[in-house]
């Protein structure tokens, strides 16, 4: 049986090689090449957009600002201080319903 | 003939037929470091070996220099062998494999392939790349990411689990 040694030694000896080292080299730059391609298409793409966003969104804020402006005037005639009156007023029958509860369940 | 260094150059200015060259230059090599770490898998020592190609032309701007670019190239194939061995934990093993995808000049010596068998992934590398590409440790050791001291502990862990396996 040879030794670790010689099989180290008949393995250093072996040099492997590429069955079509002239095929491997295109192709291999033409992934490289596709790889570029498709990163130099995204940057521009960026690009474009980021020029086009401007007036996208101008575009579109002109029917979005009369929605808007319709909505909010809905609440022009709210007083806050009812508001606030009216939430005072929530959280005392709220307090009022635990408390009876509480009461209930003790009494019971 | 043009330095590594040079060509690594001019493919960064801008000329990807610059990189061609080394891609003929280290074909062979990084083929035969693949064969080599998936124990005489072709099929995956060539995949390992445009990956790497691959990966070193995507991360070519951040080589340094003044540093090997053959020991550089040779970190980024360990790193593509580990990330196959991890996705193909059931590839085709030597005397599975039907047809040879490789033309060796000396004839191949499947005993080194046997020898290495009981090895796992990491211990293969660096088994590989002490002994058959006679690294020393220090550069394994940055090819790897691994520190000195951890290298030696494998290789020594490695050279234990291969006399016994070797001669049962």
């Amino acid at each position: 049986m040879k030794s670790i040694d010689d099989i180290i030694a008949d393995e250093k000896a072996v040099e492997y090689q590429q069955r079509n080292k002239e095929l491997f080299s295109y192709y291999t730059l033409t992934l490289i090449a596709q790889e570029q391609a498709a990163r130099r298409l995204k940057t521009r793409l960026k690009l474009a957009l980021w020029f086009v966003l401007p007036a996208l969104v101008g575009l579109l804020l002109s029917p979005a600002m009369n929605w808007l402006t319709n909505t909010l005037s809905v609440f022009d005639s709210v007083s806050i201080i009812r508001v606030l009156l009216m939430a005072a007023a929530s959280y005392a029958v709220a307090g009022l319903c635990v408390f009876a509860l509480r009461r209930g369940r003790i009494l019971t | 003939m043009e330095s590594d260094i040079d060509l690594v150059k001019k493919a960064l200015r801008g000329g990807s037929h610059h990189y061609g060259v080394l891609v003929q230059r280290y074909a062979d090599y990084l083929f035969g470091l693949g064969m080599r770490l998936t124990g005489g898998n072709g099929a995956l020592a060539e995949d390992i070996s445009q990956q790497s190609f691959l990966k070193s032309y995507s991360y070519l701007s951040s080589f340094d220099t003044n540093k090997s670019y053959k020991h550089w190239l040779t970190g980024i194939a360990v790193n593509c062998f580990k990330d196959a061995y991890k996705s193909e934990q059931n590839y085709v093993e030597l005397d599975e494999s039907e047809e040879p995808s490789h033309t060796p000049e000396l004839g191949e010596n499947s005993e080194f392939f046997r020898l290495i068998k009981p090895l796992n992934s990491e211990e293969r590398t660096l088994f590989t790349l002490r002994y058959i590409y006679d690294y020393s440790v220090d550069e394994i050791a940055a090819v790897t990411d691994l520190k000195s001291g951890t290298v030696k502990s494998k290789l020594s862990r490695a050279m234990e689990v291969l006399p016994q396996c070797h001669e049962a």
